[in-house]
């Protein structure tokens, strides 16, 4: 379920950053209030990379020859409690993204929400701890664990669509992207969630102290309860989403902004010597400028259109002759 | 798998710590300008196809130039594939309006998306992936320290990336003694799951006490210092500028379109 930063735009990006790192913020805020256990340090270390190492190994699905791997949000925040576990999926996904190209940098915002947030924090807080606290026993940590697994797996899904669909890169229909994604993440959350319950059940028939303190642990501070958060964090979300929409709307583009600001104009001048030796060229439609052409003659587009993928060939075969003869030079 | 993803770290790991022009830039220097060029290919429209190609400048010039090898760096571009092919694909069905044709063959709003968020995946994962394997993940940490992120979670990052091998070869060792108890199975039954990662994570649990033990042997006090910080010097201000220069250049003027034209004229 990571996204990749091809398919997002800069303000919803952007947006996404945001949030993920006031709610990182809100968790470091957290532990460091409850007074952090040095000895948890190494702990949410070496979790995070059993959730990497846990993610890797594949399971056959019974009866369907397909395979599947854990998610580890819930199974982090039973185990260390909500906040540390956020701070350690958080970690997981930055080394993913960077080692693995797995998600982006720009999509890290979203990633952490929607893997992150939305199991160690939603899933976790509003379904795993209130079945839990009823009791920590097998009967419990698998319902707890199984509908946690499935609500947060359907949030982060929603959350994937509603991203993609706000980014506007990629042309999918809202309706029948979420109609493909919702009941694939159904599926695949009930096996995850079945999953990480015989997980914990385990870890509760050897352990028990673990589940049990976790849960008795993450004792909400009076007044700030768990719909407040999900409140700011909506609130922030619209806020920071809204000013950049309008930034973006009032400007098209954030960076032609930052241009007139530096340069005076959004476009760089083009009627220095070079251009006007160049005559006729100036103002030629760019290859699909802000989605359109704007030639008016007859055949005008698929001259330029000609001309944009032409220039794009020789630009790339340039480029790549530049690095393939910076890379002769070195290697003498 | 689990040992591959180990010997992977550590390819990169080995990389960063070659020496050449690129791998001798400041690290922040380094971070600020890929975050720079993240935001500038993203920021073009979902169609603009031939304003984005001059930005492979980046990966052609940058790969010779810090005598990174394409092969491990292209194996890692197909991790990021399957999102972006969904939604490239997702674009070619949905968006089949001609925008024009070439000679006989008309070429619809949804292949300039594909081509677009193809591109882009291309740029995009070599840049975080020529950050990574010129940069050692510590500095980049600490960089990040220098930004403003709290230390416990800088912490975490390196605690997590120094601890990955170790438990990727233990669920390596793990899951080989079990492939060797069932022979002819791919992966582990499902009903064996909840043993085989609750076994993990006890051990998990024991090592990060044994860890923690050694932690404070050598005076671990909840920070975690580092001796190195390298001050920018010149040279990194002068690639600051430039690359932002160029970067600049190339979002707002389609030098593309500029060849393609000199061309056909």
């Amino acid at each position: 379920m990571h996204m990749a930063d091809a398919l997002l735009s800069p303000e919803v990006g952007g947006t996404m950053i945001a949030v993920s790192a006031a709610a990182v913020g809100y968790a470091v805020k957290k532990i460091s209030k409850d007074g952090l256990d040095e000895k948890k340090i190494p702990l949410m270390g070496v979790m995070g990379a059993f959730v990497f190492a846990g993610q890797m190994i594949n399971f056959t699905i019974p009866g369907t020859g397909s395979s599947g791997h854990i998610g580890g949000g819930v199974l982090l925040a039973a185990l260390l409690g909500p906040y540390p576990a956020l701070i350690a999926l958080a970690s997981v996904l930055l080394i993913q993204c960077l080692f693995f190209a797995d998600g982006g940098l720009l999509a890290y915002g979203c990633n952490v929400f929607n893997m992150g947030v939305c199991t160690c924090l939603l899933a976790y807080l509003w379904i795993y701890k209130p079945i839990a606290r009823r009791g920590v026993d097998t009967k419990n940590v698998f319902f707890a664990s199984v509908a946690a697994v499935v609500l947060g797996l359907q949030l982060g899904a929603f959350c994937v669509v509603l991203e993609t669909y706000l980014s506007g890169v990629a042309e999918l229909p809202f309706k029948a992207f979420l109609f493909l994604m919702q009941p694939i993440h159904l599926a695949i959350g009930l096996v995850e969630g079945i999953v990480t319950s015989a997980v914990l059940c385990f870890v509760y028939s050897a352990r028990p102290e673990l589940l049990v303190s976790t849960v008795q642990e993450t004792k909400l501070t009076k007044g700030l309860s768990t719909k407040k958060v999900a409140a700011a964090l909506l609130v922030l979300t619209a806020l920071v989403g809204g000013g950049l929409s309008l930034f973006a709307s009032a400007y098209p583009d954030g960076l032609e902004w930052s241009m007139e600001g530096v340069a005076g104009t959004a476009e760089l001048e083009r009627d220095g010597p070079v251009h006007k030796t160049m005559g006729g060229m100036v103002g030629v439609t760019a290859f699909m400028p802000d989605y359109s052409f704007a030639g008016d003659e007859e055949g005008s587009s698929v001259g330029t259109a000609t001309a944009g993928i032409v220039g794009s060939v020789i630009t790339l075969a340039l480029t790549g002759g530049l690095g393939f003869a910076v890379g002769a030079l070195r290697r003498k | 798998m689990l040992y591959r993803a180990s010997a992977g770290i550590n390819s990169l790991e080995s990389l960063a710590a070659m020496d050449s022009p690129l791998h001798r830039v400041h690290p922040m220097a380094k971070l600020l300008t890929t975050l720079a060029y993240v935001f500038a290919v993203v920021s073009f429209p979902s169609q603009n196809v031939s304003g984005l190609t001059p930005f492979f400048f980046y990966p052609a010039l940058a790969m010779p130039l810090a005598s990174v090898p394409y092969r491990p760096l292209t194996r890692r571009l197909f991790a990021a594939l399957p999102f972006a092919l969904m939604g490239g694909i997702g674009s070619l069905i949905s968006a089949r309006e001609t925008a024009f044709t070439l000679g006989s063959v008309p070429v619809t709003y949804g292949m300039l998306s594909f081509t677009s968020i193809m591109l882009k995946t291309f740029f995009l994962v070599f840049a975080v992936l020529i950050l990574i394997a010129t940069t050692p993940f510590t500095e980049l940490v600490h960089q990040l320290a220098h930004l403003g992120i709290p230390p416990v979670v800088c912490l975490q990052f390196s605690m997590t990336y120094r601890y990955l091998s170790v438990l990727l070869l233990e669920a390596s060792a793990m899951l080989t003694a079990y492939s060797l108890r069932s022979p002819g199975q791919n992966g582990v039954k499902m009903k064996d799951m909840g043993s085989f990662l609750g076994q993990l994570i006890l051990r998990s649990f024991d090592r990060a006490g044994n860890v923690y033990r050694a932690m404070q042997c050598r005076g671990f006090q909840g920070v975690y210092w580092s001796s190195k910080n390298k001050n920018p010097r010149g040279g990194d201000v002068i690639y600051i500028a430039l690359f932002l220069s160029v970067l600049l250049f190339l979002r707002f003027f389609n030098l593309s379109r500029f060849i393609g034209e000199l061309v056909r004229q």
